[in-house]
């Protein structure tokens, strides 16, 4: 019964020494703990602060960037529109020289006509999809030799009397586009 | 300090038992039916201290979180998460954007060269059949 209490009374001891250890280093470290509590309040406030800022900045950013693609998008739509009307105007002029070839060679077997009409379509539908621009600036060039070696063919058989000579150089052209293509395949 | 009270209570519970055995040894039932009842109570009583403090304790967490969640450094936190996905979205939606309004302008210009073509076959003199070129 003795050993009983006094380990109990032992026990009790030790408790409460662990206490007053606590509250012994509690008020020694008071000031250390309000000036604690003190920087992380102030912490705390400069934080906020700066959140409201990059707050502010990044709405003023979501303007900018809004205002930004819608001028982008206006500016793809009216090249876009462009584009099409210069397309337009393209195969408006390669009907022209289709017509004025027709009237020139009356001779001209119509689907030779055609041949034709369809090689500088096909040259003007190859230009406007190709991807780079190496090849689009590459098909123009060879648009623009075919328009003219047709052109030139026209004006040539305008000059001379004689109506049923075939148009040479551009058919020579259309071949010679066969042939490399064929070669590309192969 | 509850679990204390909870163990005491578990404690007293299960002495009032052994002393319920003890009276009913020595016969007096009568003492012995109010100490297994009293035993009984505490017990009861114990589970309920507990039962009752888990389930402020997880009330109390529950408000916490939502005080923590609706504070101003959070609602700052959020805010700003909604603005830089705010930005990713717009950069995705102006890409698919200006890929669709490519894609409907080359859809014209087909348009455009199909229209073409018939025009072609149509204003074609000749009463031969051409193949469609394009």
């Amino acid at each position: 019964m003795k050993i009983l209490k006094d380990q109990i009374l032992n026990a009790l001891n030790l408790i409460q020494s662990i206490n007053t250890k606590n509250l012994t280093w509690q008020a020694e470290n008071q000031d250390q703990k309000i000036k604690l509590s003190h920087t992380a309040a102030l912490a705390e406030k400069e934080l906020a602060g700066e959140l409201a800022k990059k707050a502010i900045h990044l709405k003023h950013e979501i303007n900018l960037i809004k205002t930004k693609q819608t001028a982008e998008l206006v500016m793809l739509k009216t090249r876009c529109k462009k584009d099409i009307e210069d397309y337009e105007h393209y195969l408006e002029s390669l009907n022209q020289l289709k017509s004025a070839m027709q009237s020139r060679y009356s001779s001209l077997p119509d689907a030779i006509v055609h041949t034709i009409h369809h090689h500088s379509k096909n040259l003007l539908n190859s230009m406007w999809e190709a991807e780079n621009p190496e090849d689009k600036f590459k098909y123009e060039l060879r648009l623009i030799q075919f328009i003219t070696i047709m052109h030139e063919d026209i004006r040539l058989n305008q000059a001379t009397t004689v109506t049923d000579e075939l148009p040479e150089n551009t058919l020579k052209l259309v071949h010679q586009a066969h042939t490399s293509f064929s070669t590309t395949q192969n | 300090m509850i679990i204390q009270f909870a163990l005491l209570l578990f404690f007293l519970a299960i002495t009032s038992f052994v002393l319920t055995e003890l009276l009913d040894e020595l016969m007096l039932s009568m003492l012995a039916e109010y100490t297994a009842q009293f035993g009984s109570v505490a017990l009861l009583s114990g589970f309920l201290v507990l039962l009752v403090t888990y389930l402020i304790l997880i009330t109390k967490s529950i408000v916490v979180a939502l005080c923590h969640y609706f504070s101003a450094q959070q609602r700052m936190d959020r805010k700003l998460l909604f603005f830089n996905k705010h930005i990713i979205t717009l950069n995705r939606l102006f890409y698919f954007k200006r890929k669709r309004l490519l894609y409907a302008f080359e859809q014209e210009r087909k348009n455009i060269c199909l229209m073409d073509n018939d025009k072609a076959i149509k204003v074609n003199p000749s009463d031969k059949p051409i193949n469609k070129s394009n």
